[in-house]
C-alpha cells in the first residue's frame, strides 16, 4: 500500500470507529438505531432554526470570505482535526500498549 | 523440531523499577520449542516478555530474536513475532473479522489474502458463530481469542503469550492450546507464561522457572524431576520447592 492509500485506509478505519461510537452514544446502545438516528437528525435540523435566529443577525458571510473569517474557519477545522487525531492515538495506544508497570 | 539458531537469546537482561525486576537474565529458547516460563507473582516474567516484545527498554543486556538484535532493529524483530497480553485489548466497536482486517492492514498485508486467513484463524478458535458480531458483547475468553487471532494474523515465527489461558473456559482453552500446538508443529516457537502448571506440564517442551528476576531452574519435565531426585514429583511440587528454596536463600 502506498502512503496515501494507507492514510485513506486509516482514515476510513477511524471514521468507522468514530461513527459507531457516536451512534452508540446517541442511541444509548439501543437496537432500534434507525429510528433513533432519524429522530436525532430531525432534532438537529430543528435546532438550526433558533441557532440561525440568534446568529444570523451578527454574521454576514459573503464570498469571497475575508481573512478573519478564514482564520476562524481554519482554526475550527484544525482543532477538530487535532481532537480526532488525539482520539485516534489514544485508542491505538489503549489497544496495543497495556500499562507498562506490571511485573 | 530444533535447529542451531535460537528463537530467543537473552544475555544479561536487566530491568529495575524500585527494585530489580529482571536481574541479569540469560535465557536461550530454541526454534520450534514450546517453552513455558513459570514463576510466582512479581518474579519478573511479564517484565522479561515485555522487554522481548519491545514494550519496555531494558537497563542492560541484549535481546536476540531469530538472530535479529531486537534493541538495535526493533521493527525487524517485531515483524517476526507476536505478543499477546493477559489483558485482551481490542476495539469494542469492531467485529472480530474487522479487527483482524485492521491488524492485517497495519502489517501491510493485502486485504484479499488477509480476509481468508483471518476467517480461518477465527474459525479455528471456535469463533465462527460470532464473526460478524461486535466485540463489545464478548466475554473475556472470546476477547482473548480475538486478541490471539490478531497477534497471529501476520504469521509470526515467535509467539509470546502472557497468561493466555487465564479466565478461559475448558473449551476455549482447548481451542487456544490446539492452535498453539499446531503453530509449533509448523516450526513456530511459542513462549508462554502461565500459573496453570498442568498446562505447562502437558504442553511445554521445556520449562523455565524464574524468581526474583533470575532463572532458577530450566529443562524438560524429566530433567527437572531428575534434578529434584524423584521421578514421581508433579511440576507443582517441584515449582513450590524451588520457589521456597529461592525465597529462603534471599
Amino acid at each position: 500500500m502506498s502512503s496515501t492509500a494507507h492514510l485513506t485506509w486509516f482514515a476510513r478505519h477511524e471514521f468507522r470507529l468514530a461513527w459507531r461510537e457516536w451512534l452508540a452514544m446517541m442511541t444509548g446502545g439501543r437496537r432500534r438505531r434507525n429510528r433513533a438516528l432519524i429522530g436525532l437528525l430531525v432534532f438537529a435540523a430543528i435546532l438550526h432554526l433558533p441557532a440561525y435566529a440568534v446568529v444570523a443577525r451578527y454574521v454576514d458571510l459573503r464570498f469571497p470570505l475575508d481573512p478573519s473569517s478564514l482564520i476562524v474557519l481554519t482554526a475550527t477545522i484544525f482543532l477538530s482535526w487535532a481532537l480526532m487525531l488525539s482520539q485516534a492515538i489514544e485508542s491505538v495506544t489503549r489497544v496495543f500498549s497495556p500499562a507498562p508497570i506490571s511485573i | 523440531m530444533t535447529s542451531q539458531l535460537s528463537a530467543l537469546a537473552l544475555r544479561g537482561l536487566t530491568k529495575r523499577f524500585d527494585r530489580p525486576a529482571v536481574d541479569a537474565l540469560d535465557l536461550t529458547i530454541r526454534v520450534g520449542e514450546f517453552y513455558a516460563l513459570l514463576g510466582p507473582n512479581g518474579a519478573g516474567k511479564t517484565t522479561t516478555l515485555r522487554m522481548v516484545a519491545g514494550l519496555l527498554r531494558p537497563d542492560a543486556g541484549s535481546v536476540s530474536i531469530l538472530g535479529i538484535d531486537a534493541l538495535a532493529d526493533p521493527v525487524a524483530a517485531k515483524q517476526i513475532m507476536a505478543w499477546v497480553s493477559d489483558e485482551p485489548m481490542i476495539y469494542d466497536k469492531l467485529t472480530p473479522l474487522e479487527y483482524l482486517e485492521f491488524v492485517a492492514g497495519l502489517w501491510g498485508i493485502d486485504p484479499r489474502t488477509s480476509e481468508q486467513s483471518a476467517r480461518n484463524l477465527l474459525i479455528s478458535l471456535g469463533l465462527e458463530p460470532h464473526l460478524n458480531e461486535r466485540c463489545e458483547g464478548f466475554s473475556k475468553g472470546m476477547r482473548q481469542k480475538v486478541a490471539l487471532a490478531g497477534a497471529l494474523v501476520h504469521d509470526p515465527r515467535l509467539i509470546i503469550l502472557d497468561e493466555p489461558l487465564t479466565g478461559l473456559d475448558a473449551l476455549s482453552a482447548r481451542h487456544v492450546k490446539g492452535l498453539l500446538q499446531e503453530r509449533v508443529r509448523t516450526g513456530c516457537t511459542v513462549i508462554m507464561t502461565t500459573h496453570i502448571l498442568e498446562v505447562a506440564e502437558r504442553m511445554a517442551d521445556r520449562i523455565g522457572v524464574i524468581a526474583s528476576g533470575r532463572l532458577i531452574a530450566e529443562g524438560t519435565l524429566a530433567e527437572l524431576r531428575e534434578r529434584n531426585g524423584r521421578n514421581d514429583t508433579t511440576l507443582e511440587d517441584m515449582f513450590i520447592a524451588l520457589v521456597d528454596t529461592e525465597a529462603a536463600a534471599a
